[in-house]
């Protein structure tokens, strides 16, 4: 079977958590060949794979959302648009309920061949002014005009490049690719699957709510733009799958039929890890974090919390192990933040063979504000050590478990909260019986529910199932 | 990956809407100058040459040199003037001051070579004194550097220094005129383009020495980018077509004519047709006077809503505002031209009469007087065509501009040479037609684009804004790698 998945800023120019994920399936689930289409954000990445490809990948095509800057647009052309077609995308526009079928109709007949031609046509601006006097008659005209152009323009610049035909449509998020993936079923009349590691639609409202590039009602704009994206890729999907039950509530509340979605966990390869050892006895508190330094990890809150344990701890030591090149500024005040806090004992190891790190700790440690189901956790499980995570994302259904009955392998702090965290430090700190019963309890969670062999044989029968 | 949306995101710069709407306006204006310049002179050493009884075929090839010279300076600088005239607004208005000057250095060398092979052409077989061919080709030469000096002098709009600079250079051309005939033994003709050529010479030594002392004193940076003004022919390359159509369409119907029955040559060079040519040129009087009135009337009312609806766009208005700014420009823009249309008429109507009673005392033929008649009516319809022609720049619409200003030169062309095979009876009716057609397309075209102003003014705007380069700014880039290294 030919399988193209999709890949939006991940798989196989970016790593991370998605692109683990996508290498380990599309490995071994050798029986199937996959067409690669992958969206990043700029061009300079082109051909430049992160990963080894396996022999099973047919083809990449790359996408480049900085490519859209060196198109040129004519302007006066005019189309011929069916009032549902003008309907449809009016709604696009206006953020409404929106009837996709006309747009994808308009799509599969080439109405429209360059997008910016479209942008700079009369036909467009009608639509984008009925939108306007209908939903926004008071917000500023400028500004609305060029946040809609730049709002839809990605979108169909990816219409552009349409997907290659296959058996089967598999997008590894929502988005732009789940756009695609909706697009390609409707197209070719084949499945279309969608795996979701983290929601898109609220990882972008949590961006654009931050962002300062865009203000007030623009906001609620391209949020609920991204949102009607989700809903419509939601129901088009011939199935949802995502890593824990938390997303699932997510995804319903989203408008996702709840029926659709089935669980299927994260997986890593334990026995990779049989060799660790036990921790060293009498060598101090070694405390891991196997992380890049990001905002979005809050590595801040990290040292501000280690810095409490530091006081009733004297040996205890921080690894924090992970590239520092990701956001140099925030690198920048973390060490400042250090030598402010005269915080002894904080080690950036930068880049680490994990593997080789992680047999030195006692515990591991997650600090972030935003996560999936982190490799990181399955990792540290796999290699007996308790672990340490704010309540974010899949987090707590790992350390805790779903009633699996195997017991806590760790311990659930709330974000941003720095004595808490201290606090379940301290604890595991004080406490090396403790640590040994979670990391085992980690150890058989890991190995009953998140082994790659599952996650694999999952997705085999999944596409099978289609097939 | 939301962010990158953004990234494309810039908005209206308010820069380029609103500085250069003036600069179309003064350049005619001036441009206006040397024509008035031309008339009084010629008219000046006529009425000389007829005082000292001179032979009537110098006289015939003195004025033909002039006419030539003034009519071609102005068909070949035609382009090149529209092109500046908006780089020195942009750089008037971005404060980059210091290009100004070396651009007009630029410019007249690039121009006076490039005109140097037609005319060196056309003169070089012409049985006229050689010392004639030289001193002719050098008038050609100084009204070309005086056209082109017109842009930059009409940024400047000290209007009185241009009047003396002009005065002095009539002045001492007559006087040197008067001499050259009453006291040397020099011949007609040369004497007399000679005494012309001083004048020029004069007239662009203080412009020039003006232009210097102004730039000098207003610009603090050295700039040596004699050429940088060519990147405008990348994005503007229309404003060159928009104006040597319209330029060579003014003129087309008199050629035309010179290879017609009416044709009379001198010298075996020069071609003219005066029963159809002296008609035209006092028709073409007639529009002085809207000319004048339009650039005070767009100064003032329309001025202020044109502004106040590129305001609204580019300071956060809602559409509701900026609909009813456009109703507003749009109302007083045709209230405008119906203004100048009723006074336009009015001022043809005293030309007809004044005409009636004048032309024939100067000796007019009845035929020439029936041309007259007709070509005021053309040139009716032609200032009017003129005017919604830079209405329709100001709102940036070059590609209504050069629609319509090919069409007058076909029209023109097409007309005028019907009306030749026609005969006698229609000579004239080809300019009026051509005009009135021409005038017709223009104004449905500023109609429809008045209606449309909201699409042309946001989507005309690229979707994603980056400075184009063309092969002329690749080639400007390429010269001046050096130079920027250096300021760098």
């Amino acid at each position: 079977m030919k399988i193209c998945m999709l890949f939006e800023g991940s798989y196989p120019h970016i790593t991370g958590g998605v692109s683990t994920w996508a290498q380990m399936l599309i490995k071994n689930i050798s029986g199937h060949e996959f067409m690669l289409y992958s969206i990043g954000a700029e061009s300079k990445l082109q051909g430049k794979f992160k990963y080894d490809l396996p022999l099973n990948v047919l083809s990449v095509q790359e996408l480049f959302l900085d490519k859209i800057l060196e198109g040129k647009g004519r302007y006066g052309k005019r189309y011929k648009l069916s009032t549902v077609a003008r309907k449809s995308l009016k709604e696009l526009i206006a953020g409404t309920d929106i009837d996709w079928e006309p747009i994808f109709h308009m799509v599969k007949n080439k109405t429209i061949t360059n997008s910016l031609d479209f942008f700079m046509s009369i036909d467009f601006f009608d639509i984008l002014r009925q939108a306007y006097s209908e939903r926004f008659s008071t917000v500023p005209f400028t500004d609305f005009f060029w946040t809609i152009r730049s709002m839809l323009l990605p979108l169909f610049y990816l219409i552009q490049h349409p997907l290659p035909e296959a058996d089967l449509y598999h997008s590894a998020s929502n988005g732009y690719t789940g756009f695609m993936g909706a697009l390609a079923k409707y197209m070719y009349k084949k499945p279309f699957l969608l795996t979701e590691h983290g929601i898109y639609s609220r990882e972008r409202e949590e961006e654009i709510i931050k962002s300062n590039w865009v203000s007030g009602r623009f906001k609620d704009l391209w949020i609920n733009f991204f949102k009607n994206i989700s809903k419509m890729v939601y129901e088009r999907a011939d199935g949802v799958y995502t890593l824990f039950e938390k997303n699932k509530d997510i995804e319903i509340e989203l408008g996702c039929p709840g029926d659709k979605i089935e669980i299927v966990p994260n997986g890593i390869y334990v026995q990779e890890f049989n060799h660790i050892k036990p921790p060293v006895e009498n060598s101090g508190i070694n405390i891991g974090s196997i992380t890049r330094i990001a905002p979005i990890k809050d590595i801040k809150t990290m040292l501000q919390s280690f810095n409490i344990v530091k006081k009733t701890i004297k040996d205890a030591k921080l690894f924090i192990m992970g590239p520092t090149d990701d956001d140099k500024d925030y690198f920048n005040e973390c060490k400042q933040l250090v030598k402010r806090l005269k915080l002894e004992d904080v080690i950036f190891t930068g880049r680490i063979d994990i593997k080789e790190y992680i047999g030195k700790m006692d515990m591991l440690l997650l600090t972030s504000i935003s996560e999936g189901q982190p490799f990181v956790i399955l990792e540290a499980f796999a290699a007996s050590r308790p672990f340490i995570s704010t309540d974010v994302g899949g987090c707590s259904e790992l350390l805790y478990g779903r009633d699996d009955g195997l017991g806590r392998a760790g311990i659930i702090a709330p974000m941003m909260n720095n004595s808490k965290i201290a606090n379940a430090m301290i604890k595991l700190c004080r406490d090396d019986g403790l640590r040994r019963e979670m990391g085992n309890n980690g150890r058989k969670r890991v190995e009953k529910y998140y082994t790659a062999e599952n996650c694999v044989e999952s997705y085999k029968k999944i596409y099978e199932s289609f097939g | 990956m939301a962010g990158i949306g953004f990234e494309l995101k810039k908005l209206f710069k308010g820069k380029g809407f609103l500085s250069n709407i003036k600069a179309y306006l003064y350049s005619i204006l001036v441009s206006l100058g040397p024509f008035i310049l031309a008339t009084i002179m010629i008219v000046s050493i006529q009425l000389l040459l007829v005082s000292m009884d001179k032979p009537l075929r110098e006289k015939e090839l003195f004025i033909a040199t002039v006419i030539y010279a003034f009519i071609f300076a102005q068909i070949v600088t035609s382009g090149f003037t529209m092109i500046i005239t908006r780089f020195v607004s942009d750089m008037l208005y971005s404060k980059k001051l210091e290009n100004i000057l070396p651009s007009l250095y630029g410019i007249i060398t690039l121009v006076v070579p490039i005109t140097a092979i037609p005319a060196i052409l056309f003169l070089w077989d012409s049985p006229i004194l050689i010392e004639i061919k030289f001193t002719s080709y050098v008038l050609f030469i100084e009204i070309i550097i005086t056209y082109l000096m017109m842009v930059y002098l009409s940024a400047l709009k000290d209007y009185m220094k241009i009047v003396k600079a002009f005065s002095w250079g009539v002045g001492s051309t007559l006087i040197l005129s008067y001499i050259f005939l009453k006291f040397t033994s020099l011949n007609t003709v040369l004497g007399m383009t000679l005494a012309m050529n001083t004048g020029f010479i004069l007239i662009i030594s203080l412009l020039l020495s003006y232009l210097r002392g102004f730039f000098k004193m207003k610009s603090t940076q050295k700039s040596e980018k004699y050429f940088y003004f060519l990147t405008y022919f990348d994005r503007f390359y229309s404003l060159f077509f928009i104006s040597l159509f319209y330029t060579l369409a003014l003129y087309v119907h008199n050629f035309i004519f010179w290879g017609s029955s009416l044709g009379v040559t001198i010298s075996s060079t020069y071609i003219y047709a005066p029963a159809y040519d002296v008609p035209s040129f006092y028709a073409f009087l007639s529009i002085m006077p809207s000319m004048v009135v339009f650039v005070v009337s767009l100064e003032t009312s329309f001025y202020d809503k044109y502004r106040a609806y590129y305001s609204l766009i580019t300071g956060r208005g809602n559409y509701a505002d900026i609909e009813n700014a456009r109703k507003e420009m749009s109302r007083v823009l045709w209230s405008e031209i119906r203004n100048i249309m009723e006074l336009q008429l009015f001022f043809s109507l005293i030309f007809v009469v004044a005409g009636f009673y004048f032309l024939p005392a100067v000796g007019m033929t009845a035929l020439s007087f029936d041309i007259f008649l007709l070509l005021i009516l053309g040139t009716y319809c032609d200032i009017i065509l003129l005017i919604v022609v830079l209405v329709l720049l100001y709102f940036e619409d070059r590609r209504g501009a050069v629609f319509i200003s090919l069409i007058f030169l076909i029209s023109n062309t097409v007309f005028t040479r019907v009306t030749i095979y026609l005969g006698e009876r229609g000579y004239g009716f080809g300019f009026f037609f051509a005009a009135f057609l021409t005038l017709i397309v223009a104004l449905i075209e500023l109609r429809v684009f008045l209606n449309n102003i909201h699409y042309h003014t946001f989507c005309g705007q690229p979707v994603i804004q980056r400075q184009h380069v063309g092969p002329f700014g690749r080639m400007i880039r390429f010269f001046y790698r050096h130079h920027d290294q250096k300021n760098q």
